[in-house]
């Protein structure tokens, strides 16, 4: 059937697809005439042919394939007999086509045109506006709050601006951090990573690189948006130790964690719960979990014991009384150079005189303390150095009471305040004191001291703590400590005084027993470690115990039980050297007398299909994050 | 339309072969042997052979070692040698000899020029081309005395190519070239002038109008084709490649000539279509099946179906075109065997074929003896059935076995976009030059575009030759400037391919004789975009692979494929 | 393998290969903290500049620059990469604020219209193909007016020659409804035969009234009206198959117009 069309060239002629008209007719289904539209859009076919005259009588001219000669012919004036009314062209699907095209971009740019301008007054989040062609969705509930003054200026700074302006914005880089610092601020740079600057170290080369608050917090997600929760990914640019998950990959908590240097105060958790709170005497005093020294509750990552009066004194408390702090003893002298009538009239008559020119007898055979020995700056086993000294001392002793020990500490040493380090000093005790020993007499006591505080003694100044955290001893002690010269022979008798006051085993007020003498840096100054010291070098790391005690109950368990509460985690290192870390001034040099706390405790709950382990959880990015005073004083 | 544009409907001798032609160059060359030994007599008046000689040839001198012809062009004419000595190839020969000229494709810059310049108004012309003397600007015809081709190259060094090449002598009163004239098929031989030399160049339409005249010429002419020819034919044919020249003479003795059907069959076969008669009962016969194969036919042009009876009808097995051979499979394996055979399939005319027929006896004698084991395979065997050959059967009876470059469109991947009708419009100034309608088999659709045939009988007829075969590639070309709108070509084409277009004015009217009023029409077809670069445009454009230029002797037509 | 599955595999494969490189490298920049949005949305914005060359290569066919059935396979796999680069450009498949939603939109018209077209363009050709009839889509008139032409002179000779017009009533009654204009659209459309259904029961509806003479020039009737339903068919297809980027093209210059303005609003305002 597919044949029977007439295919001969005088029956069929070329189709013209790209003719922008098709014939009127054709469109309405009727029969499209053959000259078809004219390139103008008007009729071609009101004629059928053009009519020739030829001698006198018109002939028609009507091409093969529209019929050939008509049968009628032209009429006598020319005109062709065969016209039929003009059609109305209509445009081809082509021309429609680039018509629709032109329409709809024409309407697109009218509409960005219109819904820019929209934008330009007023506040751009109240009602109509919302539809501007700029509105890349809703901010956060807290930012949207503050940008209403100034609008989307607040962080971009090109919108409103000139054509101009957005071509600079278009290939200048779009500072739109720098904006966020306005109100936000941190303990450290913000535009470092952790708000830090980190030491380069070989595999840390990214810490020089500055970052953007844009790289992880991005706006116009929604009112309901969270724009902090990041990505473990993310985390991951930087540190590339790459793993999927905490239970799988996280690495190995450090070695020593979390004890990355000696405590501060020398407590051996293991002697003490091994042996000591097993002793009978003190079975009602030991604790009964780690609770009652340990206050876990409401702690985050540090959980400080109770101080020492709620902890310690218990056993220790008679412990501090009982070593005496030793500021002057009587040495022995070859020969008195004392004036006996300088004696006579600063301590008047007494009972027994010697008599004169006996050979003089020290009635003390002792060798200068090396704390006489610092503070008068003489050796103290050279009788010959000393005696001098020590006997003028006695006499200004003798005649102004402490005054002059006063004067001899702050020769000594610059940083003493004799005014703490004497604090209680009688003035008539000492000049008793001073003028038997310028009698060459041993000085008694009226009656033992009870409650500590200053005596004499026989042949010595003696202090006695009168309980923890005894200012007297301890400004005894601190002066020792920073107490420095360039004089060599001074050097010595500082070290020998620091040795005397600082022995763990015969120290003033035994302080040192537990506190820790420690030099934080090589050839750097010592310091006494009074207080707890709380770990502040992992700054970026959260842990909240207080959280996870309901999981441990640490109340309701027997101490030292391995199995249970804080020794879950905290387990004691039965082999640890716990004293040898003492044993030098290096807190580095230690041994923890708990084992290093490893993943394992963690990911048993840690770990796919039960509680959250992503980076954040336990890890803080930004250092101390705070606002500026523009929040507070509601600048906006 | 109020107003017209006027323009003198040009005659065919009012674009002379050579405009410069003189009567006495007339009066000089009837003087000559070759040309009194036409009768003049036999001419009608409205074609008087003076006339043809003054219209239809020019006289063309050639300086030493230009080129005459080249083998392989396509020639629209033949030569007599007036003056001088040319010298044919007959070995061979270095192809860079030959410097062959390339027809003027488009630049860069004019190919991308016609996006603005092709016009929204149809086929528009500029009219001052045609002027009223119509001599064409081109450089093809008739312009001076001496021949210009275009590529200055000609054979240096005379001598050293005598010595090194085979040649031979062509003196004067030679004829030669009227084979690749009359045929239509290209030049067989290269040709340069020896020492200057003068020719007499006739177009083939007044070769055409001789033989047609004049018996003697006629004759002459069949004979010379047999002597010339067919040497060269049976030289280059490898069944006797291994021929020493005294076998193959005697095989070129011995060979006959036979021509079946007519040099016009288009116009019969059009006549037997429209009367709605299929053809294959009206095809003159060849050979017949069952007869006796007495020698082995050697198509030498046109086209051939081999059948096969089939219950009450015939089944086409094949197609023949020029180069193919019929019975030499029997021939051979019935030598081997050392009996007779029968033709096991018939051979029909389709319109028009030229044979040689070489005798059984010489084949056995001469030729079998030296063939290479191997060279003739018998026919393979290949079980097929009615729809397989259902395809071949449709292009034999729609004679579209003529066509090398046939426009086959896969209508099941044509989306009807007519992408390639604005693509063939785009490289013709806005017009297109082919109709998306046609023939269609199963879902193939066998395009209304020129086919390029191998025997283009639209050809046949043309008055002023506008219609020709471009130089490279062979493409059938129209000259638009020297076309007069006759028809012709249109007519006889068999499968409407060239349409006939009236022509306007760049300000949109209709261009109009003034003698008739009937507008001026052009013949117009597809030129395989021979002056654009990249080859047809309508291949490249379709979307969807849907179009295809093809040969339906070469490519195999199956489904999945093209 | 055919030529054109073998190239349609290689555009398909390196279409693969630059995703993934692209999916790669945005993971890249995210997890360093970059804005992978901006490479994923130049890579966009690039390959969509790309796919509209192709209507710019039909206008240009004079020009040889490469053949059309490459491009368009590189614009059918391009537009499938450009809608993967789209998702992975927003991250999400409906993104906040106004603007971006009227471009997503805008944006899935299109491709939904490509997809729509393509898929038309694969299963049309052979229905036609089969109806056993093809005309030039713009000669239909023509041919419409020809059969029906055809059929009211078949129709007044059957009342002439048999004196009776029970075939001219039920023409006019029925028949010239279905002669008037190509029919059933829609059920062409989506491949129904209810056209011919049609044509044959009203064949039957007023075969019974008519005798032997009359039936044959029903027969003739029939035939030219089966003729008309597979020129009906060609006319609902070949109007899909050109139309529909009627939808298209227009769809895709607004796209294009929105998305350069998203283009110029981030670089102004975000990067």
């Amino acid at each position: 059937m597919s044949n029977s069309f007439d295919y001969r060239f005088d029956r069929s002629s070329y189709e013209r697809p790209n003719n922008r008209f098709v014939c009127g007719r054709a469109t309405e289904w009727g029969k499209p005439c053959g000259r078809g539209p004219n390139g103008d859009g008007t009729c071609g076919g009101t004629a059928e042919c053009q009519p020739f005259n030829r001698n006198g009588r018109w002939e028609c001219r009507r091409a093969p394939q529209d019929g050939g000669p008509c049968a009628d012919g032209p009429g006598p004036d020319g005109v062709c007999g065969c016209s039929t009314p003009p059609c109305v062209p209509r445009r081809s699907m082509r021309q429609l086509r680039w018509r629709a095209t032109v329409i709809f971009v024409g309407l697109a740019i009218a509409l960005i045109a219109v819904f820019t301008q929209l934008t330009t007054s007023g506040d751009i989040f109240a009602g109509s506006a919302r539809l501007a062609a700029l509105d890349a969705g809703d901010l956060t509930g807290s930012h949207a709050g503050f940008t209403g003054a100034k609008g989307c200026k607040t962080c971009h700074e090109a919108h409103d601006a000139a054509p101009t302006g957005w071509l600079r914005a278009v290939f200048g880089k779009n500072d739109l951090s720098g904006q966020c610092v306005d109100c936000h601020k941190f303990g450290g740079p913000a535009d470092r990573p952790h708000n830090a600057v980190f030491a380069a170290t070989a595999s840390n080369g990214k810490t020089g690189k500055k970052t953007e608050c844009t790289m992880c917090h991005t706006e116009h997600k929604g009112v309901d948006a969270d724009i902090s929760t990041l990505d473990n990914k993310q985390c991951a640019a930087c540190h590339k130790k790459s793993f999927s998950t905490f239970d799988r990959g996280h690495p190995k908590f450090s070695k020593q964690f979390p004890h990355f240097r000696r405590t501060s105060i020398r407590f051996n958790h293991a002697s003490h719960l091994n042996k000591n709170f097993l002793k009978p005497e003190v079975k009602d005093k030991a604790p009964a979990s780690c609770t009652t020294c340990h206050q876990a509750s409401s702690a985050q990552r540090s959980v400080e014991p109770l101080g020492f009066e709620a902890s310690c004194a218990g056993c220790h408390d008679d412990q501090i009384s009982k070593r005496n702090l030793v500021v002057l003893r009587l040495p022995e002298f070859e020969e008195s150079s004392i004036d006996k009538e300088a004696v006579l009239e600063a301590c008047g008559p007494v009972a027994d005189e010697e008599e004169e020119d006996e050979e003089f007898e020290s009635v003390s055979g002792e060798e200068l303390n090396s704390v006489g020995a610092f503070l008068m700056n003489v050796e103290s086993d050279d009788p010959e150095a000393y005696s001098e000294a020590f006997q003028n001392l006695l006499m200004a002793m003798a005649e102004e009471g402490t005054v002059p020990l006063g004067g001899l500490l702050e020769q000594s040493a610059e940083t003493a305040n004799p005014g703490t380090m004497f604090a209680g000093l009688n003035p008539e005790a000492v000049k008793r004191m001073a003028c038997a020993w310028a009698r060459n007499q041993e000085y008694e006591l009226p009656a033992e001291p009870q409650y500590g505080g200053w005596y004499g003694d026989i042949v010595d100044l003696i202090y006695r703590p009168s309980g923890h955290a005894d200012p007297v001893v301890k400004a005894w002690l601190e002066m020792a400590i920073s107490a420095k010269s360039d004089d060599d022979d001074v050097t010595e008798r500082i070290s020998d005084m620091r040795e005397e006051l600082l022995s763990a085993r015969d120290g003033a007020g035994a302080c040192v027993k537990c506190h820790a003498v420690t030099q934080d840096t090589e050839d750097g100054p010592l310091r006494i470690e009074w207080n707890y010291h709380k770990d502040t070098g992992q700054s970026y790391q959260t842990y909240s115990h207080g959280q996870h005690l309901s999981l441990v109950n640490p109340q309701g368990v027997k101490l030292a039980d391995p199995t249970q509460g804080c020794a879950t985690c905290h387990k004691l290192d039965q082999k640890a050297d716990f004293a040898s870390g003492f044993k030098d001034f290096n807190p580095k040099t230690f041994s923890s007398n708990f084992a290093s706390l490893n993943k394992q405790a963690c990911v048993q709950c840690h770990t796919e299909g039960r509680v959250r382990q992503d980076c954040q959880l336990c890890h803080d990015y930004h250092k101390e994050p705070g606002f500026t005073d523009r929040v507070t004083r509601n600048e906006n | 339309m109020a107003t017209v544009a006027h323009l003198s409907r040009p005659q065919r001798w009012d674009s002379p072969y050579d405009p410069e032609m003189q009567d006495s160059d007339v009066q000089d060359l009837l003087t000559r042997p070759e040309i009194s030994a036409i009768d003049a007599g036999s001419f009608p008046d409205s074609l008087p052979l003076e006339g043809i000689l003054k219209n239809d040839t020019r006289i063309v001198r050639f300086n030493p070692g230009d080129i005459v012809v080249r083998e392989g062009d396509y020639g629209n004419s033949a030569f007599v040698i007036l003056k001088g000595k040319l010298r044919v190839f007959t070995g061979d020969y270095p192809a860079a000899l030959l410097g062959r000229e390339t027809a003027s494709k488009k630049s860069l810059f004019e190919t991308i020029a016609q996006v603005w310049t092709n016009k929204r108004t149809p086929e528009v012309r500029d009219t001052s081309r045609y002027g009223d003397q119509a001599v064409r600007a081109s450089k093809r015809g008739g312009r001076s005395r001496r021949l210009d081709s275009g590529s200055s190259v000609f054979v240096q060094d005379i001598p050293v190519v005598l010595n090194k090449y085979k040649t031979a002598e062509m003196s004067e009163g030679a004829l030669f070239g009227e084979l690749a004239a009359l045929g239509r098929i290209p030049r067989t031989a290269t040709i340069f002038a020896e020492d200057g030399a003068t020719l007499l160049e006739i177009r083939w339409q007044g070769l055409r109008e001789i033989r047609r005249f004049d018996d003697g010429f006629r004759r002459m002419i069949d004979n010379r084709y047999r002597q010339n020819a067919l040497l060269v034919h049976l030289r280059e044919t490898e069944l006797f490649a291994n021929l020493d020249e005294e076998a193959l003479d005697k095989v070129a003795q011995a060979t006959l000539f036979e021509t079946y059907g007519a040099f016009d069959w288009h116009v019969s076969y059009q006549k037997m279509r429209s009367s709605g008669q299929s053809s294959a009962g009206n095809e003159p016969p060849i050979a017949r099946q069952g007869e006796y194969v007495d020698g082995l036919l050697m198509i030498r042009a046109g086209f051939a179906r081999v059948a096969r009876e089939y219950g009450t009808g015939q089944r086409t097995l094949t197609y023949l075109g020029a180069g193919d051979n019929f019975g030499l499979e029997e021939l051979y394996e019935g030598w081997k065997a050392g009996e007779t055979v029968n033709m096991s399939s018939s051979l029909t005319a389709l319109g028009y074929v030229d044979a040689l027929r070489v005798p059984a006896q010489v084949l056995e004698e001469h030729v079998f003896p030296h063939l290479e084991e191997g060279l003739i395979k018998p026919a393979e065997k290949t079980e097929r059935t009615l729809a397989d050959d259902a395809l071949l059967e449709f292009a034999v009876e729609e004679r579209f076995i003529n066509a090398t470059q046939a426009m086959l469109i896969d209508l099941d991947r044509c989306v009807r976009c007519d992408d390639c009708v604005r693509a063939c419009a785009s490289t013709h100034g806005g017009n297109p030059r082919f109709l998306r309608h046609g023939k269609t088999f199963d879902h193939w659709m066998v395009t209304n575009a020129c086919m390029h045939c191998t025997d283009p009988v639209c050809m046949i007829g043309c008055p002023t030759g506008a219609i020709h075969r471009s130089q490279v590639g062979g493409s059938v070309v129209i000259n638009d400037d020297t076309c007069i709108g006759c028809s012709t070509c249109a007519t006889s084409c068999p499968y409407d391919n060239i349409r006939m277009v009236e022509i306007r004015s760049a300000d949109s009217h209709v261009v109009v004789d003034p003698a008739t009023s009937q507008p001026i029409l052009k013949a117009t077809k597809c030129d395989l975009c021979y002056t654009n670069p990249g080859g047809p445009a309508c291949v490249r454009a379709c979307p969807h692979d849907a179009l295809n230029r093809v040969d339906f002797h070469f490519d195999s037509i199956t489904e999945g494929d093209l | 393998m055919a030529a054109s599955r073998v190239r349609i595999l290689m555009i398909v494969l390196a279409s693969g290969v630059i995703f993934d490189l692209l999916l790669l490298e945005s993971e890249n920049i995210n997890i360093g903290l970059g804005s992978a949005a901006e490479l994923t949305g130049y890579w966009l914005f690039g390959v969509m500049v790309f796919l509209t060359l192709f209507n710019l290569r039909k206008k240009l066919s004079m020009i040889p620059l490469g053949p059309a059935s490459i491009w368009l396979a590189l614009h059918t796999v391009g537009g499938v990469l450009a809608l993967a680069l789209f998702w992975l450009h927003t991250g999400t498949i409906w993104p906040t604020g106004i603007y971006e939603q009227v471009l997503v939109v805008l944006f899935y018209a299109t491709v939904a219209s490509g997809i729509f077209g393509y898929v038309a363009q694969k299963i049309y050709p052979p229905r036609l193909t089969q109806s056993g009839v093809e005309v030039i889509y713009e000669r239909i008139p023509d041919h419409i007016f020809e059969i029906r032409d055809e059929v009211e002179a078949l129709v007044l000779q059957c009342t002439e020659d048999t004196r009776v017009d029970t075939l001219g009533r039920h023409y006019l009654d029925t028949m010239s409804w279905f002669f008037r204009k190509p029919r059933f659209f829609l059920s062409h459309m989506v491949g129904s035969q209810m056209g011919r259904q049609w044509v044959r029961q009203q064949d039957a509806n007023v075969r019974r009234y008519l005798n032997d003479a009359e039936a044959e020039f029903l027969d003739k009737m029939t035939e030219l009206a089966m003729l008309k339903n597979g020129i009906d068919l060609h006319y609902a297809l070949q109007s899909i198959m050109k139309r529909w980027l009627l939808i298209h093209l227009p769809l895709t210059a607004a796209l294009m117009t929105l998305s350069v303005w998203h283009l110029l609003v981030v670089n102004v305002y975000a990067l």
